[in-house]
């Protein structure tokens, strides 16, 4: 136990402090410019630690990590401009309710729930790490295939008005998704040529480019007509933009299912936030007592794709640090990072480097703390955003988003393909396509077909031994079954 | 499409074009994953090599389900007639067209001068500038010291906190 | 008049001399990273970086054109002036392999090579609850089963154990992953018999999560004698691997020089040695341009004969 209480006052030192506040600040202010992301504050920073002693270093970027999860929902809220394709969840409940002059409601309610998402999980990861890891190994292509196909029945109930329009922009999603080098044969699909497209579509090109460029676009659109609305609306309801303490407990089951659910989801590595958001949203608008409320400005929308989103960060870290194997980009950052600093993840890395592991437990608590204060004095200001004229923010966000692409993907390549894929989310928005479900093909795609092609490679020499999968078998026998009651809310709902 | 009409109307109500989109959005899905399935994916996708599932099934199925949803959207759109949503209309079209421009054309102009100086960020303070104004073109009615803001203050800001705050080049 | 013309004089002399007194590098140099930030190839590089700043008196940008295992770094850079302004990393694979899959426009002629800086270890891994802990108990698995499945990252690594599969006479399953991590998480949890992996598969044998049962690098694994190299098994087949520094082709040779003294000092930095020893698990190493030249070119043969060899 000595060693917890060193750990302890280790993290306690003022450097840590220092260095975990610094990192929220900076996660939070580079998740919120549009165009950036949360592996992008993760990429820029950890240059900044080489220097460091390793417990600061690493605090910092946990903090930078945890701050650019909440700085990411800021974009999405406000300018309905999400940086990553899992704020995507966030903008469906958050820009309503913000639009409609409640910005700061909207974006307390993400800052509470991803704390608590976030806190959850990581209670999980200090006191189930090695089990839970075990556990997670057991998941393999095939469990793998079966929890993609399953989960995507379930999100399915997001596709918009039309079904028809809803899957086949998952389809085109997946299709685009399949741009690469193929991992089995090597050989290229759909890459015309391009060696910059055999790693596949850049993800937050395409993603900045439906999602966010459209919506800049529309409002430069407006034009002068946007203004005095959005004046209007700001002062007859900006008595009201607060979340108070009754409405955040009432918005407990919602957190606490994302929180469940993210942090499932980032325990099992391989599926990642998106999925973990998307699900999330989907469960909540199955059991919400307002179904039809979903999408227009619920605070149960952003409370449950917030705490989902937040829980996957700190879940993520059990197969990290336990097997060293990442669950999403930013945690594939954070191994290289850890490496830096005399951080070898491994199965007895408790044991090896105790007094370090226990030192980041300490610091990821006091990053979520931070997280909390930083975040409620930021989102004050944050929240002005709304009230400085359209004309002055879209042409600056436009161009920021240019220069997050450009900075980030490494050149003009992926700008020119995000401008592309601008074309693409406006006629998508305009013609009444949901862009959501084509973001969500576009990443589930590829796991999809990879796990079910590395099951099909598995069980090609002993077909009989797809008995010894079990759970994957249950899950696809109940997938009929869910989509069938899926259906049957549908058609409930659009009778009512 | 693109730069067809747009500037009669860029001050009217947006009116709908005078046909069910839908209807055409159905066939055009279906003409597409047509063309995928018979031109793109045999060109584009090479089976060569493999030992479990082809590379050419995803894309293929995809591409048959993307055919089968044109479908139904064609017939589901031949019985009902009007167009319930606001729909895509010329201006839109126009001022798509208009926006992608201006982007392409900074883009361009940040390239070129990019090269041309051989130094971070002088195509940048070139080209964002120019990119600004535009962009606050297109948004009319703002205010002349808006484009004096937005073309100087931004690209300022952008150049000392990703330069000198943290170290990421641009052209 | 005479002030003027003496002005002009000494404007034009000038003019004239100022060129041949502007030693290299006189402004900043652009070092164009090909993989992604915040990896373990990009750290080693900006620490190079670093230390190549101190020692050259002029900045370094790094930027990152990450993808296609350093070929989009590599087609970037080769279109760049050769004038020592530009200069690239990537690894030696990305110049012997790649333009022998056909699917890149270059190949290792169309650059120069500055440095090699140091060496990437890889090996075979096994589950930590396999029936075997050899080679040997492994191929006598798979030969008792009829297949061995295999998480496979890279073209090159599949190469081998094809090659391998041919000549012991067994079906080797090859399971696709992406990325180093998947094939990690296949053989973690056991799902496969066998897989690549890149260095960080040490920590893991040294903590007993899993098993190495061969080293595909040529020089072995030295802090681990009982870990056999593909050569000590009796197969003439090897994956050699570093980091390469390199520019565009017929690059300013008075650039070229001193890039490669910069970096021959930059690699005895502790900071550097520690990071690739310690941290990276990789080994030291130091090639100039020629040798770097001269060893990709000799691996291209080597992986040729590979190729036609499992195509038969």
């Amino acid at each position: 136990m000595d060693f917890i209480i060193t750990a302890l006052l280790d993290a306690l030192s003022l450097t840590t402090f220092l260095s975990v506040a610094l990192g929220v600040l900076i996660g939070i202010v580079i998740g919120a410019i549009p165009g950036l992301n949360a592996p992008m504050a993760i990429a820029v920073a950890i240059p900044l630690t080489f220097t460091m002693a390793p417990l600061a270093a690493i605090g910092m970027l946990v903090g930078v990590m945890k701050g650019g999860g909440f700085g990411g929902a800021i974009g999405a809220i406000l300018l309905n401009t999400p940086g990553e394709p899992h704020s995507a969840a966030t903008t469906l409940d958050g820009h309503p309710l913000a639009k409609s002059g409640k910005p700061r409601k909207a974006l307390q309610t993400a800052l509470y729930s991803s704390v608590v998402g976030d806190s959850c999980s990581d209670l999980v990861l200090i006191l189930l790490a090695p089990t839970l890891a075990i556990f997670a190994l057991q998941a393999g292509p095939v469990e793998l295939a079966a929890i993609l196909i399953i989960s995507l029945t379930l999100i399915a109930s997001l596709s918009g008005k039309s079904l028809a329009k809803g899957i086949f922009a998952a389809a085109f999603g997946a299709l685009l998704a399949t741009v690469g080098v193929d991992p089995e044969t090597a050989s290229p699909r759909f890459t015309f040529g391009f060696v910059e497209l055999f790693d596949g579509l850049p993800l937050a090109a395409v993603a900045i480019g439906v999602l966010a460029v459209p919506e800049i676009i529309m409002r430069l659109q407006e034009g002068r007509h946007y203004r005095r609305r959005d004046v209007e609306a700001v002062a007859t309801e900006a008595r009201q933009d607060r979340l108070t303490l009754s409405e955040f407990l009432a918005l407990k089951m919602p957190i606490f299912r994302g929180a469940g659910i993210g942090t499932a989801i980032g325990a099992l590595p391989g599926l990642g936030t998106t999925l973990a958001a998307f699900l999330s949203y989907a469960a909540t608008k199955r059991f919400s007592k307002q179904p039809e409320k979903l999408g227009t400005g619920a605070t149960e929308g952003i409370a449950a794709t917030e705490s989902a989103n937040s829980a996957v960060s700190g879940a993520n870290l059990i197969p990290l640090l336990t097997l060293g194997i990442p669950g999403n980009l930013t945690a594939a950052l954070l191994v290289g990072a850890f490496l830096i600093h005399g951080v070898t993840p491994g199965p007895l890395i408790f044991q090896r480097d105790a007094q370090l592991i226990y030192g980041l437990f300490a610091a990821m608590i006091m990053a979520n703390v931070m997280v909390l204060v930083i975040g409620s004095f930021g989102l004050r200001v944050f929240a002005l955003i709304v009230k400085v004229p359209p004309y002055v923010v879209y042409p600056i966000v436009l161009l920021l988003c240019v220069v997050g692409i450009y900075v980030s993907q490494g050149g003009f390549f992926a700008v020119w393909l995000m401008l592309g894929f601008a074309v693409l989310g406006y006629l998508m928005v305009r013609l009444e396509i949901s862009v959501v479900c084509f973001i969500i093909g576009l990443v589930l795609g590829p796991m999809i077909e990879l796990s079910i092609r590395q099951s099909v490679v598995l069980l090609s020499r002993n077909p009989a031994a797809i008995f010894d999968h079990v759970f994957a078998l249950v899950l696809v026998v109940a997938t009929p079954f869910v989509a069938w009651i899926l259906v049957r809310d549908r058609a409930r709902l659009s009778d009512g | 499409m693109a730069g067809k009409g747009g500037t009669k109307r860029t001050t009217g109500p947006t009116r709908p074009v005078e046909l069910n989109q839908d209807l055409v959005l159905g066939l055009v899905i279906t003409g597409f994953g047509l063309l995928l399935i018979f031109w793109i994916i045999p060109a584009q996708v090479n089976d060569g090599g493999s030992f479990g599932l082809p590379p050419s099934l995803a894309p293929k199925s995809l591409a048959w389900l993307m055919v089968a949803m044109g479908a139904v959207l064609t017939v589901q759109n031949l019985k009902i007639h009007g167009d319930p949503g606001r729909g895509l209309t010329r201006v839109d079209v126009a001022y798509l067209a208009a926006s992608v421009l201006s982007v392409a054309f900074m883009l361009v102009l940040m390239q070129w001068v990019g090269d041309w100086a051989g130094r971070p960020y002088v195509g940048f303070l070139v080209a964002a500038p120019a990119g600004l104004v535009l962009f606050t073109l297109l948004h009319t009615g703002a205010p002349l010291w808006v484009y004096l803001f937005n073309a100087v203050a931004a690209p300022l800001a952008i150049y000392i906190g990703f330069w000198w705050g943290l170290r990421l080049p641009l052209p | 008049m005479k002030i003027l013309r003496t002005i002009l004089a000494a404007a034009a002399a000038f003019t004239m001399v100022a060129p041949a007194y502007a030693e290299y590098p006189d402004k900043p140099i652009t070092l164009v990273v090909g993989f992604r930030a915040g990896g373990g190839s990009d750290t080693a590089a900006r620490i190079l970086a670093t230390e190549m700043e101190s020692i050259l008196g002029q900045k370094l940008i790094v930027e990152n054109k990450g993808g296609a295992g350093g070929a989009v770094a590599t087609e970037y850079v080769r279109r760049q002036k050769p004038d020592g302004y530009t200069i690239g990393f990537a690894v030696a694979t990305t110049f012997a392999f790649t333009p022998l899959t056909g699917n890149v426009a270059y190949t290792a002629d169309d650059v120069d090579f500055v440095a090699t800086t140091h060496g990437y270890r890889t090996v075979f891994a096994s589950p930590k609850d396999a029936t075997f802990d050899d080679w040997a108990g492994m191929i006598a698995t798979a030969k008792d089963r009829g297949w061995l499945n295999y998480a496979s990252i890279i073209p090159l690594d599949r190469a081998i154990i094809k090659y391998i599969g041919n000549k012991e006479g067994i079906e080797v399953n090859i399971v696709p992953t992406r990325g180093g991590a998947g094939a990690r998480q296949a053989v973690l949890g056991g799902h496969v018999d066998l897989a690549f992996s890149g260095s960080n598969a040490l920590p893991m044998y040294e903590d007993g999560a899993l098993k190495v049962v061969a080293a595909l690098n040529p020089e072995g694994i030295a802090e681990h004698t009982s870990i056999p190299t593909l050569s000590n098994l009796g197969y003439d087949v090897a994956a050699s691997e570093a980091a390469v520094f390199f520019g565009p082709k017929d690059m300013d040779p008075e650039a070229r020089a001193k890039l490669e003294s910069a970096l021959e000092e930059a690699v005895k930095s502790e900071a550097f040695r520690d990071f690739v020893n310690n941290k990276f698990r990789g080994f030291e190493t130091f090639q100039d341009g020629a040798a770097t030249a001269a060893s990709i070119a000799e691996d291209a043969v080597a992986y040729q004969e590979l190729l036609a060899a499992i195509k038969e």
